[in-house]
């Protein structure tokens, strides 16, 4: 007899995660929990701090996964945000990030998000950021990877809401252009 | 903004990357509402982000993977409903006899009082647990509502951004007739083309009756679309038209007629340069 695959489409999924199953959650780790280390290793380069923002991610997908809606996003997509919320909230516990009020050079940052290559493919956004010319590096820096608010980052760069948020736009824009055809 | 602009803007990707505000995110709904394109823009993006996630996937330690299922094994068992609690134990004394001791009755005291004691704490905590259960099915109704209020008003706020546009003209669609009570507006967008009606005043048709929209162009009047009364919307988008003269609402069998029945002329209104 052959086993049942053990595949399951997206609503299948979620609806195992609803049902808190342990097979849906050990399928969920062995099919995502890779992807999403790959994005909290972009934002945090402390190897303790990325595996326990991981385990932090499970557990909020774990406690959280009513509050998913499959029309308004794919399921990677929600567990992708849940991972950089996680490493932000990391890297403010541990003072990795200055406060939010504090002016800053756009290129200290780059240190805050050296990632440690663990795969040789990987490479790290932060790469890609530093492709973009100043002010839309900045304004995705300050947005992506140090989780300012664009009303903040508009205060604290003395720029309008309007101009900030049509910066991290065309930012992400050409990124993901960018990560589409290396 | 066109539904292309929107889609090239950036502002799909600020959503999907968890960088939009809350303002932001409705609008995305409300586009994807109004423009299945932006929704499959949208859905195709979160495909690619998730490809390129995927090929930047960082192998996980082997421990570190145990650690995390142990942790959500603790989240299991924490999940539980508790029916039976622990009791704390309460010590019984026994009525002091000063005959001979009757170590048999002394027992059964201890287990009727253990038993009481469970049975108590059981509807304790049952009743705290269907409590918690009330108010948690409470609270998810109200995230629900608070959810229906939001999207509303952003409808309400997109549609608002749609009037506001310095492009749109507005074409007051009067009476017909003295008889006639019924007011409507038609915002023409003279670069994209678009129509929107926004009913000012217009009763509920007769069952089996629908409003329909008529455009003037060359001199014809062509069929603009049907009005969905039941829709929640203050603009309700029309077909679009790159040159109409002058719009007109009459009363048609439900689904609709080819050509306007000009008996049941309701309201009509001229664009004009001004308007």
């Amino acid at each position: 007899l052959l086993k049942e695959q053990l595949t399951y489409d997206e609503s299948e999924l979620v609806q195992l995660l609803n049902q808190r199953s342990q097979d849906g959650f050990s399928y969920l780790y062995t099919h995502y929990s890779g992807a999403l280390f790959g994005i909290i290793t972009n934002l945090v380069s402390d190897t303790q701090g990325v595996e326990d923002v991981l385990q932090e991610v499970f557990v909020r997908i774990f406690r959280k996964i009513e509050l998913y809606d499959a029309g308004k996003s794919r399921l990677f997509t929600w567990m992708a945000q849940i991972a950089r919320n996680a490493a932000i909230d990391w890297l403010r516990q541990h003072k990795h990030l200055p406060g939010a009020k504090n002016q800053m050079e756009p290129d200290d940052v780059s240190e805050t998000v050296q990632t440690q290559l663990f795969n040789p493919d990987h490479i790290g956004l932060a790469h890609w950021v530093s492709q973009l010319e100043e002010a839309e590096r900045t304004a995705v820096r300050l947005a992506y990877f140090e989780g300012l608010t664009q009303e903040e980052i508009s205060k604290q760069t003395d720029t309008p809401l309007g101009t900030v948020k049509s910066r991290i736009r065309s930012g992400l824009r050409k990124l993901r252009l960018m990560m589409k055809e290396p | 903004m066109t539904a292309k602009e929107y889609i090239e803007s950036g502002a799909i990707e600020a959503c999907i990357m968890g960088l939009a505000d809350e303002k932001d995110m409705k609008l995305q709904e409300v586009m994807e509402q109004m423009y299945p394109e932006v929704k499959e823009a949208r859905m195709q993006m979160e495909v690619d982000m998730e490809n390129a996630a995927m090929s930047q996937s960082v192998p996980v330690g082997e421990e570190v993977g145990k650690g995390i299922m142990k942790t959500l094994q603790h989240e299991w068992r924490e999940r539980e409903p508790v029916i039976l609690a622990e009791t704390p134990v309460v010590p019984i004394k026994a009525p002091v006899d000063t005959s001979a001791p009757k170590p048999i009755r002394w027992f059964r005291s201890v287990v009727a009082a253990s038993v009481l004691l469970l049975m108590a704490s059981t509807l304790i905590n049952f009743y705290y647990y269907s409590k918690f259960a009330d108010y948690r099915t409470r609270y998810k109704e109200l995230l629900v509502q608070q959810n229906a209020l939001l999207t509303r008003q952003s409808n309400l706020e997109a549609q608002l951004t749609v009037m506001k546009d310095p492009v749109m003209k507005q074409v007051k669609l009067e009476p017909a007739s003295p008889d006639i009570n019924s007011v409507a507006t038609v915002y023409w967008n003279a670069n994209t083309s678009e129509v929107y009606l926004m009913v000012n005043n217009m009763p509920k048709p007769a069952s089996g009756k629908q409003y329909q929209l008529w455009a003037q162009v060359d001199g014809k009047m062509v069929d603009a679309g049907l009005l969905d009364m039941n829709a929640d919307n203050l603009l309700h988008k029309m077909k679009s038209f790159k040159d109409p003269q002058a719009f007109a609402i009459t009363i048609e069998p439900a689904g609709g007629s080819p050509t306007p029945t000009y008996s049941t002329l309701q309201v009509i209104g001229k664009v004009t340069a001004s308007s």
